[in-house]
């Protein structure tokens, strides 16, 4: 009996949480590898959920939030963060820090490679005032991701986005501010084969005196205004 | 900033930067979603408070361990509210003889969890959906089903319970599993 063979029955077990922890462990590191596996357990967990929807509804003693907060570490404490192994978390988290540190001391940075920063970047300490503002995917981009992330003073930024296609060589996506109506360029970007890019933003005035954002599909090198179709927008209000 | 505007991928991710508001704002969210199922496995409204204390502070704490490409948000909390459950049931070694809540109480009760008036007509859809999936099961399939989600028991200890060999305990919750699988689906399409 392989591997799959003796992990494929344990999947149900593994979804209820009642396997044995080593058998825990054995499905755990087995779906990193097994689509098969990873597929029925992902469709298993969506039936978990529908189940858990399913059960008596009743809410807890008013002030369990309060007890919830009293045991929580201050925020002072918290500034060393792994990251996970998920991908747009692996990415994103980490960019998020880099971003954060660099907003918070003001470098007026138009291009960077963040990547080769990562192993540079000094701890990170919270920013309160620093803002991710999602951006949310249209049709054109179903399964597209991504933040604005703004300084407190609205003066710096980032776009980062996940899962948005590729273009050909002679497109770029475009991030556009909107403000009555007038549209200014806040950044052009391309992504790599996984749809992952990231740039920052430069505009004229803090970007929360705009109304909105949007990113759209321009020729190379961006365009005046927008022309193609928008694949991600957001409100900055 | 306002919060209630974020995903819940977002507020996870402001977590990681150690915002509060963030978590006050995903348990405003979830708090009865995972109160709710760890009052229906443990039946104790005190042990229940401190396991969806337990799931929010191990969102806190341990929130790099959140997987976006394995699961949502809200299959991830009710996860860690079911494990943390599961072990507290197992400590108490209660269950056997314990609390347990069935099917039936689970398909007589329907109420409303705090969302916006559209989200909410979605919730009692698709459990109305849920609840005409499961009693399309057959009997036995869904009672080695309950007590294997709402019992915390593990198939060795069902089969043991109901005097039935081990392999047909399994086959009957894999059943049931397929079962959901193909209903559940059928209905997303209709």
């Amino acid at each position: 009996m392989n591997k799959h063979d003796r992990i494929h029955p344990l999947l149900p077990e593994f979804i209820f949480g009642t396997l044995p922890e080593a058998d825990m462990l054995a499905v755990a590191d087995h779906i990193t590898d097994c689509d098969i596996c990873r597929a029925e357990l992902q469709a298993y967990q969506a039936i978990v959920d529908d189940l858990a929807l399913l059960g008596p509804v009743a809410a807890p003693a008013p002030d369990l939030e309060k007890r919830l907060m009293a045991r929580v570490q201050p925020p002072v404490a918290r500034h060393s963060i792994t990251p996970p192994r998920g991908r747009l978390w692996q990415r994103i988290q980490p960019v998020w820090a880099v971003i954060s540190s660099l907003l918070i001391i003001g470098l007026g940075i138009s291009t960077l490679n963040l990547w080769q920063q990562l192993h540079a970047a000094p701890a990170i300490e919270p920013d309160d005032h620093m803002q991710a503002i999602p951006l949310l995917s249209t049709n054109k981009a179903l399964h597209a991701s991504g933040f604005i992330l703004v300084s407190g003073d609205g003066h710096r930024g980032a776009v980062v986005v996940d899962d948005l296609p590729p273009l050909s060589t002679d497109q770029q996506y475009q991030l556009w501010l909107d403000r009555d109506g007038q549209d200014t360029s806040g950044a052009v970007f391309s992504v790599d084969d996984e749809g992952y890019g990231l740039s920052w933003i430069t505009a004229p005035d803090s970007i929360f005196s705009y109304t909105t954002a949007g990113v759209s599909i321009e020729p190379a090198g961006g365009s005046p205004d927008p022309t193609g179709d928008q694949v991600m927008s957001c409100s900055l209000k | 900033m306002n919060y209630a505007q974020l995903n819940d991928e977002a507020l996870i991710l402001l977590i990681t930067h150690a915002q509060p508001q963030a978590l006050h704002e995903l348990y405003q969210r979830y708090h009865r979603l995972v109160f709710s199922l760890a009052l229906n496995l443990v039946g104790d409204r005190a042990t229940a408070e401190e396991i969806t204390i337990d799931v929010f502070l191990k969102v806190w704490d341990k929130v790099n361990t959140y997987q976006p490409n394995r699961a949502k948000v809200s299959s991830w909390l009710t996860s860690i509210a079911r494990y943390r459950a599961i072990d507290v049931l197992r400590q108490q070694r209660t269950r056997l003889n314990g609390h347990h809540v069935g099917w039936n109480d689970h398909l007589l009760h329907l109420p409303a969890i705090r969302h916006n008036p559209e989200e909410a007509a979605d919730i009692t859809l698709r459990r109305e959906q849920i609840r005409h999936a499961v009693a399309q099961l057959p009997p036995e399939q869904q009672q080695a089903l309950g007590l294997a989600f709402f019992g915390g028991y593990t198939h060795r200890e069902i089969a043991d319970e109901l005097d039935t060999p081990l392999g047909t305990i399994k086959t009957r919750i894999r059943l049931a599993l397929q079962k959901l699988r193909e209903l559940l689906a059928d209905e997303k399409i209709g």
